[in-house]
């Protein structure tokens, strides 16, 4: 395995478990469908990132 | 008149150059994969100079009744009464269109369309819908903060290219801890004003909790332009080691939480380096 995909898996693998965190541990829990949006924002910004590097890596 | 014209200078925050500088000039260099050439960096910094100065003093005039009730901020130009509204919306207007058209002719359609969009973003997304609704305010509204990236990249290469947008990603998610620091230190006085920053509705435990792992995730997503941009040792080495820095310092925040203005600083500090790691790696290889 190359160092680069290495980095990739790791930092990828990261990223997500760690924006999915925040998401869950972030209070006040989502009173609303646009409070859930905005919590989701920052966790698909992640996840579409990764998607696109993996793809062009 | 001088006061005036210190009063107006005010309004637009000219320490914006700075993170112009840190963030716009490494994805000019990047894109180019050498040094673009010191007319288009000058263009492209005056031209994103202009529209960020725009925002600011737009901005100014909306926050302008909270603005008066924060110690940091009550002695800004509109709440002091130095500069009255009707002037400072002339003058971010002006600067605004200013930016798109200087843009537009030194450089390119798109890079003066990103500019302009960031405007229009931290104006009516992060100003007028976010700021005083949700405690998720900086972390949505710091998109506009990153796009001088993409202007930077754009500007050269009259497209945006996937590195670009890792360096976005890496400003975006590098906003919430820098502000949420920010916030810390100041949660009084946005407690004062009515804005919901985290401190404020969740917290001292659970901001310290999410400066931590927003802190990781700027560090993991700084390490994905390592696969897929003309980057090499020097900037993987860089990105680890600030990173651990970084995350070191969220993590002792924990224990520590009167120590928040120190992570604000180096995270001021850690986004500069990073960006500055990024041109010697290029400038190194060319």
């Amino acid at each position: 395995m190359t160092a680069a995909r290495l980095v990739l898996i790791g930092a990828a693998s990261v990223a997500i478990v760690a924006s999915v965190a925040a998401a869950i541990v972030n209070r006040p829990r989502p009173q609303t469908v646009l409070d859930a949006l905005y919590l989701a924002v920052p966790v698909l910004g992640v996840v579409v990132l990764v998607v696109f590097v993996a793809a062009y890596s | 008149m001088g006061s005036r014209l210190a009063a107006y200078g005010l309004l637009i925050k000219p320490r914006i150059i700075e993170l112009l500088l840190i963030t716009t000039v490494p994805a000019m260099v990047l894109a180019a994969g050498a040094w673009p050439g010191t007319g288009l960096v000058a263009a492209t910094l005056f031209g994103g100079f202009l529209s960020a100065g725009g925002a600011n003093a737009l901005n100014n005039v909306i926050d302008r009744d909270i603005d008066g009730h924060m110690e940091r901020t009550r002695h800004r130009p509109l709440p002091a009464h130095r500069v009255r509204p009707g002037e400072a919306l002339a003058i971010g207007l002006a600067l605004g269109a200013a930016g798109f058209l200087w843009l537009w002719w030194a450089t390119n359609l798109l890079a003066a369309l990103l500019a302009t969009a960031a405007l229009a973003f931290y104006v009516l997304v992060y100003s007028m819908l976010l700021k005083r609704t949700t405690h998720q305010n900086i972390v949505i509204g710091g998109a506009a903060g990153a796009v001088p990236a993409l202007v930077g990249w754009a500007a050269v290469t009259g497209t945006v290219g996937l590195p670009a947008w890792v360096l976005f990603a890496v400003v975006f998610y590098w906003t919430p801890p820098h502000f949420w620091a920010l916030a810390l230190h100041f949660k009084e006085d946005y407690g004062r004003a009515g804005v919901p920053m985290l401190p404020v509705v969740a917290g001292e435990r659970t901001t310290v909790w999410q400066i931590t792992l927003y802190s990781v995730v700027v560090v993991a997503v700084s390490l994905l332009l390592y696969p897929i941009a003309s980057v090499g040792s020097v900037y993987l080495v860089s990105a680890l080691a600030l990173g651990a820095v970084l995350v070191g310092q969220a993590i002792a925040l924990h224990r520590r939480p009167y120590r928040a203005m120190r992570l604000f600083r180096w995270s001021n500090l850690y986004l500069a380096l990073l960006f500055a790691s990024v041109v010697v790696d290029v400038l190194v290889a060319a």
